[in-house]
C-alpha cells in the first residue's frame, strides 16, 4: 500500500517516481525563471504621466463672490504622490508663455484682500499631498473666493500638480520630478466692465525688401505677404482682440486675414496669430495673405475690437509696393546669359 | 487479483501524478498570468481613464457652478446681463479648441543612474519627455535643478558644465559645444520637437541651474502634429569628472514644469 505514496522516502528508489519528480522539477524551474523575468521587467524604470483639464480658466467676478471649478487629473503612469500649490505668474515673451514666481499662496497665504484659493473636496486640501494610483482619474474642486475688499484688478495664477523626485537607484543619480499646471486668469470687477485699453505697437510686412534703402516697403509679386502684428494691453484687465487685417490694391484686388483671439494680459504684449480653420477645428497660423499675383501699391489695415460688445477699436495701417522683381531679375540674368553664350559662339566661329 | 489491484492502483497513481503535475505547472504559471493580466489592466485603465474623463466633463464634473457657463459662447468677453445676474462669468478651456483632450506631460524615466563614473570620460544617459497640448493653445516645459550634483555627505560636488569654455562657454539659456574631455561638469542636450534652437547638434550642451528655470520645449501651435498634437524630445544628460574628484555617491534632482500657454 505504501508503495504509491510520494511521502515515503523509499519511493525515489522507484525509477518511475524519480522520472516523474525530475519532470516536475524541470517544469517548476522553467516556470520560476519565466515568472521572475516577467516580474522584473515592470520595475525597470519609474515613469510619470499626468494629464490635466481644463488647461485654462478665465473668470470675471465681483468682489464678495465665490466660484468653484472642477479640475480632472489623470495618472497614466505609476502610482505617485501629488502635491498641489498655486503660484502667481507673469507673462513671459509674446507667445503666451508664463514665468512662475513669487511666494506660493499655500506657503505664505495670500493677502487678506486678495483672491483666496482652496479645495472644496472632502478628502483633499490645497497644499497637502495625496496619492494617485496608476490609471486613476481624480477630480479636484478648486474654490476661488473674492473678499469684499478685494481691489478691482487682474490676478494671474497657476494651479500646479507636482510629483516628488523618483527613488534613488544606483550610485551617481540625477532624479527627475515633474509638474503640470493650469493657468487661472482672474478679473475682479464690480460691474463686469473692467477698463480695457490696448494699442498696436507694431504692424509690418515681414517679407519686405530694401526697407532700409527705400522710404516704402517693397515686396515681390510672386510672394505671399506675411504680416507681424503686436498688440499691447495698456489697461487693467486681460482681453481677446477680435478682428482682421484687410488688404486692398489699386487694381481692385482685396483680401482679409482673420486674427485668432488669444488672451493679452494686462500690461503685456502679444504677437497675434492668424486664424485658420478646417471643418473640425480652428487653429493658429501665420498672418499670411495668399494671392496668386501682386502688382502695384497695396494698403493693409489691421482693425481690432478689444472691449465689450466691440465698442473699443484699435487700428493700424501700412502701405507696400509689389513688383515682379524676382521675375525681372531672372529675365535679365537669362538675357545676359544668352548674350554671353552667343558671343562665345561667335568667337569660336 | 493482487496483480489486478496493483494495476488499478498504478492507473490511479498515473491520474494523480498528472493532476499533481498540472497543478504544479498552473501554480508556477500563476505569477506570469498575474503579471500579464496586470499589464493589460494598466493599458485598459489608461484607455478607460480617457473615456471617463471625457464623460465626466460632459456630465458636469468639468463644469463650473455657474449657470452662465457656455464654452465659446462669449469668446472671453463679458456678457453684461449674465454677469449682473450671477456676479461672475467663467470660461474653461480655450474657446476656439472644441475638444477636451487633457493637457498632459510624460517623463519616461525618473531616475538617471550614471553608475560608476570614470575620470576624463563622458558619461551620458537619456530620458524622453512627451507633451500633448491637444486641449491647450500651446505649451512650454522648463527645467531647473535642486542643486549641483552633491555627494551623500555633502562634502563634494560635481559642478555644472561651462562646456568647452572660452568662446564656447555655455549658459543656462545658451548651448555650446562640449567635446573637450578636460572640461568637467554636468549638463544636458536636447533633441526632438519644439526644442530651443541653440541645440544645434548632439555636441551642444547647457548647464542646469537652481536659480532659474530654462525653457527646454515650447510651442504656440497646438495643431502642428495632428491628430495627437504630441511633441517629444530626448534629454541627454552628460557628466565628466576629473581624476581628483572625491569618491562617493552623488545626486541631485531636476524639476520639469509643463504649463500651457494662456
Amino acid at each position: 500500500m505504501t508503495k504509491f505514496q510520494f511521502t515515503n522516502k523509499s519511493q525515489f528508489s522507484n525509477p518511475k517516481h524519480f522520472k516523474l519528480f525530475s519532470v516536475w522539477f524541470l517544469v517548476f524551474g522553467i516556470c520560476l525563471v519565466f515568472g521572475a523575468w516577467f516580474l522584473v521587467i515592470p520595475a525597470k524604470a519609474q515613469t510619470l504621466s499626468l494629464g490635466l483639464w481644463p488647461p485654462i480658466l478665465e473668470v470675471i467676478i465681483m468682489p464678495g463672490k465665490a466660484i468653484t471649478q472642477a479640475y480632472t487629473i489623470t495618472n497614466s503612469g505609476e502610482e505617485t504622490i501629488i502635491n498641489t500649490k498655486i503660484l502667481p505668474f507673469e507673462p513671459s515673451g509674446e507667445h503666451g508663455n508664463i514665468s512662475l514666481g513669487g511666494p506660493t499662496s499655500t506657503e505664505v497665504g495670500p493677502l487678506q484682500n486678495e483672491p483666496q484659493f482652496s479645495f472644496d473636496n472632502a478628502n483633499l486640501s490645497l497644499g497637502k499631498p495625496f496619492r494617485l494610483r496608476s490609471g486613476e482619474v481624480a477630480q479636484v474642486i478648486l474654490k476661488i473666493r473674492i473678499p469684499e475688499n478685494c481691489p478691482e484688478d487682474d490676478y494671474y495664477d497657476t494651479l500646479l500638480f507636482n510629483t516628488p523626485p523618483g527613488a534613488k537607484i544606483g550610485q551617481s543619480v540625477s532624479r527627475q520630478a515633474g509638474t503640470i499646471g493650469a493657468n487661472i486668469l482672474l478679473t475682479v470687477s464690480k460691474d463686469g466692465q473692467p477698463l480695457r485699453k490696448g494699442e498696436i505697437i507694431e504692424f509690418k510686412l515681414l517679407n519686405c525688401y530694401l526697407a532700409r534703402l527705400l522710404p516704402f516697403c517693397f515686396t515681390d509679386s510672386l510672394s505671399q505677404p506675411e504680416f507681424l502684428l503686436r498688440v499691447k494691453n495698456t489697461g487693467r484687465a486681460f482681453f481677446k482682440p477680435f478682428g482682421e487685417i484687410s488688404v486692398g490694391g489699386l487694381l481692385g484686388q482685396k483680401g482679409e486675414i482673420e486674427i485668432l483671439p488669444e488672451n493679452i494680459l494686462s500690461q503685456a504684449s502679444r504677437q497675434i496669430n492668424g486664424q485658420c480653420q478646417t471643418e473640425e477645428k480652428i487653429y493658429p497660423c501665420p498672418l499670411t495673405w495668399q494671392p496668386k499675383f501682386l502688382f502695384g501699391p497695396y494698403r493693409a489695415k489691421a482693425e481690432l475690437a478689444i472691449g465689450n460688445q466691440e465698442e473699443i477699436k484699435i487700428s493700424a495701417q501700412i502701405s507696400f509696393l509689389a513688383l515682379p522683381f524676382k521675375l525681372f531679375l531672372t529675365v535679365i540674368v537669362a538675357i545676359f546669359g544668352l548674350i554671353l553664350i552667343k558671343n562665345r559662339l561667335r568667337i569660336r566661329a | 487479483m493482487i496483480h489486478g489491484k496493483t494495476q488499478t492502483k498504478t492507473e490511479s497513481h498515473g491520474i494523480w501524478s498528472c493532476a499533481f503535475l498540472f497543478t504544479s505547472v498552473l501554480f508556477c504559471l500563476l505569477p506570469c498570468f498575474s503579471v500579464l493580466a496586470r499589464s493589460a489592466r494598466a493599458k485598459n485603465v489608461s484607455s478607460e481613464g480617457y473615456n471617463i474623463q471625457m464623460g465626466d466633463v460632459n456630465m458636469g464634473a468639468g463644469l463650473p457652478t455657474s449657470s452662465s457657463y457656455n464654452l465659446g459662447l462669449t469668446g472671453g468677453q463679458t456678457a453684461p446681463g449674465l454677469f449682473a445676474a450671477n456676479g461672475y462669468q467663467i470660461l474653461s478651456g480655450f474657446w476656439y479648441i472644441k475638444t477636451i483632450i487633457p493637457f498632459s506631460f510624460t517623463i519616461d524615466n525618473l531616475a538617471i543612474d550614471f553608475g560608476t563614473l570614470t575620470p576624463n570620460q563622458f558619461s551620458t544617459k537619456t530620458n524622453f519627455l512627451t507633451v500633448s497640448a491637444g486641449g491647450a493653445g500651446g505649451y512650454q516645459v522648463t527645467a531647473s535643478e535642486s542643486a549641483v550634483l552633491t555627494s551623500s555627505g555633502g562634502t563634494a560636488s560635481i559642478p555644472n558644465t561651462s562646456c568647452n569654455g572660452g568662446t564656447n562657454t555655455c549658459q543656462d539659456n545658451q548651448a555650446k559645444p562640449w567635446t573637450d574631455f578636460s572640461k568637467y561638469g554636468f549638463g544636458y542636450n536636447m533633441f526632438g520637437t519644439d526644442i530651443p534652437t541653440d541645440f544645434l547638434d548632439s555636441t551642444y550642451y547647457r548647464p542646469f541651474t537652481a536659480s532659474t528655470s530654462a525653457i527646454i520645449m515650447s510651442s504656440s501651435d497646438v495643431t502642428r502634429n495632428p491628430p495627437s498634437n504630441t511633441a517629444g524630445a530626448t534629454v541627454t544628460y552628460q557628466i565628466n569628472i576629473s581624476g581628483s574628484q572625491a569618491a562617493g555617491d552623488y545626486e541631485n534632482y531636476i524639476l520639469f514644469i509643463a504649463t500651457p500657454t494662456y
